[in-house]
């Protein structure tokens, strides 16, 4: 009998350490069903909706609880800048940008905690009403510690291992159909503080 | 000795495969419950709106914030019966969503498709039954796939001048139970 509750109790235990272990690490790691990469951007054609995967509802739940569908808001985000190397606040980066193809649009930088990064200098976004972009529709902003001489700027200044979210509101039909090529800003590093980096 | 290992291991397996799916269902629904709890005060504060002060580094209550948006959240509860919800109108983008327990958005209205006077949507569980006269004052009727839920409104005001006339057509929102006097 004594026997028989052990192997119980042993089977259960190690279960339950395996089962929610590796569901730990997938939801950590990002692991998302219906993931789409687009140029070091990604998203999910399921956030928010009511046919999600129990992975991507998990990973949204940790990284954008209350998310809206894809026909309201198309959300991309990113870690690295276009040379596939993880954001570092201390570095510079040049975002370059088109046209985007929605009512408003907007760039924030979330620090690894996925909130505001603690900068002080109330510059975490730029957004389609603060964007003046050139006649051809273009537009340069910078991401680094501190403004420079960039007309749009994104502070990194606390943001450390930083992540940035693209908000498309109202986006046209055509991008939740062409999520992995609709023309999205790159990024790109341009230096960084500090020698061997 | 070597089959009573082999069993141990296929046990295992299973019930590790078990708790693999039962934790990936549970994941969502608690963290919406604790997003619920923190947005009502434990339960104290639902069918209400709480508007939020202005996105700043310092919010620690939803996950990446917009620091663009005005966020008002009502944590619905349909206990004691529908809740309705009415919402002033903006002028620019604006939208009510609703989340179920689960964290699906089963519901959003934004301002294309919400009269120009604003709207008043009514939200019940399985089975509630409305008055004639309550359905004929709602814009929409929506059925919540479960008993709590999040109501968001979100209107987009990037500076500080947009967020204090935000927060003004805001202060008329109102969501209660259909019951409430």
């Amino acid at each position: 009998m004594l026997k028989k509750m052990a192997f119980v109790l042993s089977v259960l235990l190690a279960g339950a350490a395996l089962g929610v272990g590796s569901a730990m690490l997938m939801i950590r790691n990002g692991a998302m069903i219906g993931r789409v990469e687009n140029n070091h951007w990604f998203t999910s054609r399921s956030v928010g909706l009511v046919d999600a995967d129990p992975y991507t509802r998990a990973l949204v739940a940790r990284i954008g609880l209350l998310g809206l569908n894809r026909q309201e808001t198309v959300y991309f985000s990113r870690t690295e800048d276009g040379s596939g190397v993880a954001f570092d606040g201390a570095c510079i980066y040049r975002v370059d940008g088109g046209p985007l193809a929605a009512r408003w649009w907007s760039i924030t930088l979330y620090a690894a905690d996925n909130f505001l990064a603690l900068n002080d200098d109330d510059q975490p976004s730029i957004d389609a009403t603060s964007v003046r972009a050139n006649a051809d529709g273009s537009w340069t902003a910078r991401i680094a510690p501190g403004r420079g001489d960039a007309q749009h700027w994104i502070s990194s200044r606390n943001g450390a291992a930083f992540s940035l979210s693209i908000r498309l509101y109202n986006p046209e039909p055509a991008v939740g159909e062409h999520l992995e090529d609709v023309a999205l800003p790159t990024v790109t590093r341009e230096g960084c503080e500090g020698a061997g980096r | 000795m070597k089959k009573h290992w082999i069993g141990w291991i296929l046990s295992t397996l299973l019930a590790s495969a078990a708790f693999h799916i039962g934790f990936m269902f549970m994941y969502p629904q608690l963290l919406m419950t604790a997003a619920m709890n923190r947005l009502s005060d434990n339960g104290q504060r639902e069918n209400v709106w709480t508007h939020a002060p202005r996105m700043t580094e310092t919010a620690r209550v939803i996950v990446r914030p917009s620091p663009d948006l005005a966020y008002s959240s009502c944590v619905y509860n349909l206990s004691d019966g529908p809740v309705q919800i009415s919402v002033q109108p903006w002028g620019d983008y604006m939208s009510l969503s609703l989340f179920a327990a689960n964290t699906d958005n089963y519901y959003t209205l934004n301002d294309r498709r919400m009269p120009s006077a604003g709207a008043v949507v009514i939200v019940r569980g399985a089975g509630q039954a409305l008055t004639d006269e309550q359905s004929a004052a709602a814009f929409e009727v929506v059925e919540s796939p479960s008993q709590r839920g999040i109501a968001l409104i979100r209107r987009l005001a990037p500076s500080q001048a947009q967020f204090n006339k935000a927060h003004a057509a805001r202060e008329s929102d109102v969501c209660e139970a259909l019951g409430a006097e």
